[in-house]
């Protein structure tokens, strides 16, 4: 994707030493670390401290703006409901918190344990999304084996989502027009203007297609192409690779000195 | 709602992981996208669309707001084949780029908020319709119907893997009714907001919203015989 199509530009970020690793080291370490800190029993809080401490040191090598992970941290909203209902519905003993509200002692470990596995994780994705486009994802998600078609797949959504939301500024610019800023928020022009763009959308898949088609087929030439030059990541290098199983191995040694300890 | 990390246990995130890898494999295949790629630019605009349109927040109450997932609207308009691949799409970059949704959990996200609900949508619009005489009019009204019941499977099928892989600190019936209860209201304007749009499409495009179009009769091979006895 390039900037001029409104991608997401790598030319805007800080450069640091995540942006160089490759993007698919940075997706296996992601995984490995998350199915790590997943495992984690949650009796042992401390345990979590680990891979918080990795998180929040990964995320300062990475450079990334404070303000760009509190957005992502709104996605937690939801999760901090269901954590509460752990916490005040929970089974076994109850402890008296704060003059008559009980809460189960239980519940609470396990709200906690929960919460720290969410946050961990929304950060960690907060920092490798940081550091890397999304051209460079689908790359990553290639070199790692998964299906050319869903990988094109990807990387053709992610571009036409800015296609689609500047489509529907137009729409609603043109709502607003004729009928004024007092009409956009009824329920009816909403559902108006998400119709009209589904229709935009799919004469702009049909268009899609016909140029593929016209300029021979989708093997000749990709729809998505991949930076070259300067800006393109190379393939991964061994002492990447080892690098990359660096925050799963801490979170692993964790776990395991939280369950034998 | 997408299941953050954290919330199930490993084995029942990892069977996810391989119900929904088979289950968007065989969509895919169904949906002829691994077979001749030049369908999938519908594919992935609908993705696209589905990120976009998910950006509406809705307050559901007791604090909480949820988003709409569109999986009963994919499905009228797409077939449940793409739909499942378009969310599958969607659920994958939200996991990866908005850190929406847990990445252990993808596979069960992929199970909750693509396979059920579209599979319930298709199966109701199949049911329904008919009764109401396959008469386009009537159309947008079942879309929402299906909608609306595939969003709150998709809510049950998300309290049911917590009720199953996640902790046992709480009552099942506590995990079902919250989350059931949360759904409710969203499957209520999933419905309406469902049956909107496709009567919008209906009225620009009736040929895009590809579980209206009349289904392409089997032929029979005895009129293929003219009176004479001759074939045609």
């Amino acid at each position: 994707m390039s900037a001029a199509h409104g991608g997401q530009s790598a030319v805007g970020r800080l450069e640091s030493p995540l942006t160089r690793l490759a993007p698919e080291v940075k997706l296996v370490a992601l995984v490995t670390f998350l199915l790590a800190v997943a495992v984690t029993p949650p009796h042992r809080p401390w345990a979590f401290a680990v891979p918080a401490a990795v998180v929040v040191v990964v995320a300062v090598v990475a450079l990334v703006p404070l303000r760009t992970l509190a957005g992502r941290l709104v996605f937690e909203i939801p999760v901090l409901a269901l954590a509460a209902t752990y916490a005040l519905a929970g089974k076994g003993p109850r402890v008296d918190v704060v003059a008559g509200m009980t809460l189960s002692r239980p519940g609470v470990v396990v709200a906690g344990a929960v919460l720290a596995k969410a946050t961990i994780g929304v950060v960690a994705v907060s920092v490798v999304a940081a550091s890397t486009t999304a051209t460079e994802m689908v790359r990553g998600l290639a070199r790692l084996r998964v299906p050319s078609w869903f990988g094109d797949l990807v990387a053709l959504s992610a571009r036409q989502v800015e296609v689609l939301r500047a489509e529907a500024m137009r729409v609603r610019l043109a709502a607003e027009l004729r009928g004024g800023t007092g009409r956009i928020a009824t329920w009816r022009a909403v559902a108006r203007g998400l119709g009209t763009l589904f229709v935009r959308g799919a004469s702009r898949a049909e268009r899609l297609a016909t140029s593929v088609e016209v300029r021979g087929g989708i093997g000749s030439a990709p729809l998505v192409t991949a930076p070259t030059g300067a800006s393109a990541v190379p393939p991964a290098t061994t002492g990447q690779w080892l690098s990359a199983l660096v925050p799963a191995s801490l979170a692993t040694v964790t776990l395991l000195v939280g369950l034998i300890a | 709602m997408h299941i953050p990390d954290g919330f199930v246990s490993l084995p029942v995130s990892l069977g996810g992981a391989a119900v929904a890898a088979t289950a968007v494999t065989m969509a895919a295949r169904r949906a002829a996208i691994i077979v001749s790629e030049k369908v999938s630019t519908l594919p992935a605009v609908v993705a696209a669309y589905l990120l976009v349109g998910q950006l509406l927040v809705v307050p559901v109450g007791f604090g909480t707001s949820a988003h709409l997932i569109g999986t009963g609207l994919a499905t009228v308009l797409v077939g449940p084949a793409v739909a499942v691949v378009c969310v599958a799409t969607v659920v994958l970059l939200q996991a990866l780029v908005f850190a929406d949704g847990g990445i252990t959990a993808i596979g069960l996200n992929v199970v909750d908020d693509g396979l059920v609900p579209a599979l319930v949508a298709a199966s109701a619009v199949r049911v329904l319709w008919p009764l109401l005489g396959r008469r386009t009019e009537r159309f947008a009204l079942v879309a929402g119907v299906g909608a609306g019941l595939a969003a709150l499977a998709g809510g049950l099928a998300a309290a049911l893997v917590l009720v199953i892989g996640g902790t046992d600190v709480v009552s099942r019936a506590t995990i079902v009714s919250t989350l059931g209860g949360a759904h409710v209201v969203v499957a209520g304007i999933e419905a309406a907001l469902t049956a909107a749009i496709v009567a919008t499409v209906l009225r620009l495009r009736p040929d895009l919203v590809a579980m209206a179009r009349p289904p392409v009769a089997p032929v029979d091979p005895v009129e293929l015989v003219d009176r004479r006895g001759a074939t045609r």
